[in-house]
């Protein structure tokens, strides 16, 4: 089946699982902007990355889009001067996430948008389906 | 066959529940010469899609897939009906033309 119509919808869903996909980084980051080690200078909770490529669907011969990897960011951690915490090292130190949430506001803000285009696009070609099928009923 | 009731076959009675209508499709796939084959064929489409979609919507009652492949696969059979009962209301109406006209 290669209806230009029916691809667009393949092409915009693959948008949208893929944009899904970061949010669900991004909450974990989020969720996570505070997790510490359990011991003495352990490393705390890294922030994970996504990134995405683009892939050919034979069958339409459209580029969808899907989830390349998620990654780990190897940004240095945060430190915090807290003795008493479990994790802090010798010197009373505890290392924190490597997480910004201002970074990932705005990466949220991002993949919301993202996803709003693809599902517009999605709307818009149902729309141009139903109203090119709306011509068979039309005459009758 | 007849264009009208090859057509009729496969997707009036058996629509979600019949296995038989799809084979039926699958023989006649090999070459598509007549019109009421083409007609079978498609209807055989639409019926994978209908099927499809309803083992979807049970995977998301159970929470196995995500809302998003719930709502596609929903709206892509809810096309494939349109298209369906459009064709199928174009066909009949041509049929009661047919059965009109004046000897």
């Amino acid at each position: 089946m290669i209806d230009p119509l029916q691809a667009s919808f393949k092409i915009a869903s693959s948008g949208l699982q893929a944009q899904s996909n970061r949010l669900r980084v991004i909450s974990e980051n989020v969720a996570n902007a505070e997790s510490t080690g359990n011991t003495p200078g352990a490393d705390p909770y890294a922030r994970k990355t996504i990134t995405f490529e683009s892939e050919l669907d034979r069958a339409s011969g459209a580029s969808l889009m899907r989830t390349k990897s998620i990654g780990v960011d190897n940004s240095p951690f945060r430190l915090e001067r807290n003795p008493g915490h479990p994790a802090a090292d010798e010197n009373g130190y505890v290392k924190l996430p490597n997480v910004d949430p201002l970074i990932e506001m705005a990466d949220m803000r991002e993949a919301n948008r993202s996803y709003q285009a693809n599902l517009q696009t999605y709307k818009q070609s149902r729309e141009l389906f139903s109203m090119t099928i709306d011509l068979l009923k039309s005459g009758a | 066959m007849n264009s009208v009731t090859g057509f009729g076959s496969v997707a009036t009675p058996n629509a979600l529940g019949g296995a038989d209508a799809v084979k039926q499709v699958t023989e006649g796939q090999a070459g598509v010469s007549d019109f009421g084959q083409l007609l079978t064929q498609l209807s055989g489409e639409a019926v994978q899609t209908l099927k499809s979609a309803e083992h979807v919507s049970v995977a998301a009652i159970g929470n196995k897939i995500s809302a998003q492949q719930a709502v596609e696969s929903i709206l892509a059979a809810e096309r494939t009906l349109q298209t369906t009962v459009a064709v199928r209301d174009k066909l009949v109406s041509a049929y009661q033309e047919i059965s009109r006209l004046s000897i």
